[in-house]
């Protein structure tokens, strides 16, 4: 490759890192503990279980569910019931639909008794800074979107990286660091190493977290997709378009679902005119029991106005590469020793942007350079 | 021992000039540790059970290379 070109690239590297690093090192360091929140939930006591119950209990109905939801909650409407798993349902209650559900609250229910377990509040404590630190900076939509932009940055960074490993490595083993020079090498070296290593990482984990911050228009473009075919058959039939009233009972919508997907199991019910359900539709999403149907839920929509399951338009590509992007960013698809992996991971990836921004510190000032200077130096 | 500048530089204008290693001696090795990483990164998505056990071993392969660096021998 030309040495002109080179540059260029250098100058790609630089410039990309130099402004998404420091983001870059905060999404790192906040994403360690976030990969082992259920594990520090647990520890920490934090964690609800379900009384033990002998083996076959039958579940309480839905709407028992949800009235011991509201009573705790009193004026506050339903958005989502989650289950977890450990016989728990997660409500989720706002004081309407269509907030962006940044204060929202929890009531978790045993969902054989109905009874309350507890109203944890997942926005306070040190793992919910985390969390904002993680995700939006406490921004909101623009926050998340200015993160995603600082993830395209070093998704840049590292193409550029590696185009400029090439010339680096013209005379060096894989692998080697020269210790025996100087410091500016050791931490060149370093830095081509460890971000060689984890490249394929890195760039996975980078990609998928600039599309989990597109997550909300991703979901609310679908919905309108939605919307646009349940108005349109509604008309063709003749109804009124998206009922507001639900008088349909919540075990009800749960039961046709099933039915609609027989073999998988229901693991969120969102109320109407959520931003996972549609305006006068419930929708359930269901869960398979194989590693990859787990993550690509299947949704039914139940109009609210008379229970029967809709038929909506297939899942586009874009819900599909969502529903794929959340595991492959969090880690949390195989186990204890899959997130130790992530971590230590995410620890050569710290390694990666200290050594970039130590090389570029070292490079531009001169009191703590090493001795022997170039004049010209191009790349981080 | 002095070091030669061209070769204790971290300038890109120093090295890009020398070079007597090809593309695929440079990229062999990283190549293998990216197929490795996508099929550790893949298998856990596509299976359970012991496909979860050779993902994190996979994810295992690029941890326990930068072990590599640590090495101090001499320069050639």
């Amino acid at each position: 490759m030309h040495a002109r070109s080179l540059r260029g690239w250098a100058w790609v590297h630089k410039w990309s890192s130099l402004v998404s690093t420091l983001f870059m090192l905060v999404l790192a360091i906040t994403g360690a503990p976030l990969i082992f929140a259920d594990e520090i939930r647990e520890l920490s006591g934090r964690r609800i279980e379900a009384p033990s119950m002998p083996e076959g209990t039958p579940m309480a109905s839905l709407d028992t569910v949800v009235s011991a939801a509201k009573a705790r909650h009193p004026g506050k409407v339903p958005l989502y019931l989650f289950h977890e798993g450990g016989h728990l349902w997660f409500a989720k209650l706002d004081d309407r639909v269509g907030t962006d559900e940044s204060t929202s609250v929890f009531a978790v229910i045993d969902d054989r008794t109905a009874q309350v377990l507890g109203t944890p509040d997942f926005n306070q404590g040190f793992m919910a800074v985390l969390y904002r630190l993680h995700v939006d900076w406490y921004a909101g939509l623009p926050g998340r979107f200015f993160l995603g932009g600082m993830g395209v940055l070093m998704v840049l960074a590292i193409v550029s990286g590696v185009v400029l490993y090439a010339p680096f490595m013209r005379r060096l083993d894989f692998g080697r660091v020269r210790w025996s020079k100087s410091v500016s090498l050791r931490w060149l070296d370093w830095h081509n190493l460890t971000g060689i290593l984890t490249v394929l990482w890195l760039t996975t984990v980078g990609v998928t977290g600039v599309i989990n911050s597109w997550s909300f228009p991703i979901l609310g473009a679908w919905q309108k997709t939605q919307i646009q075919a349940l108005k349109h058959m509604a008309s063709a039939e003749g109804g009124t378009a998206l009922a507001a009233s639900s008088d349909v009972a919540v075990q009800r919508v749960l039961d046709v679902a099933q039915c609609a997907q027989p073999g998988m199991h229901p693991v969120t019910v969102a109320f109407p005119g959520t931003v996972l359900a549609a305006p006068g539709y419930f929708a359930v999403q269901m869960e398979g029991g194989t590693a990859l149907t787990s993550r690509l839920k299947e949704t039914v929509l139940v109009s609210a106005r008379t229970g029967d399951v809709v038929v909506g338009p297939p899942k586009p590509l874009s819900i599909i590469t969502l529903q794929l992007s959340e595991p492959l960013h969090f880690g949390d698809y195989g186990g204890l020793g899959l997130k130790v992996a992530w971590a230590l991971l995410d620890i050569l990836a710290v390694v990666v942007l200290w050594s970039g921004l130590v090389l570029w510190w070292r490079k531009h000032v001169p009191a703590r350079s090493a001795s022997h200077v170039t004049p010209r130096r191009v790349g981080a | 021992m002095t070091p030669a500048p061209e070769s204790s530089s971290t300038s890109l204008a120093s090295v890009a000039r020398r070079g007597d290693r090809s593309l695929w001696k440079i990229f062999r090795w990283p190549l293998l540790v990216a197929l490795l990483t996508a099929a550790g990164l893949l298998s856990a998505l596509l299976g359970d059970g012991l496909w979860d056990d050779l993902s994190w071993c996979l994810l295992a392969c690029p941890i326990l290379l930068s072990l590599l660096g640590w090495r101090r021998r001499q320069a050639r």
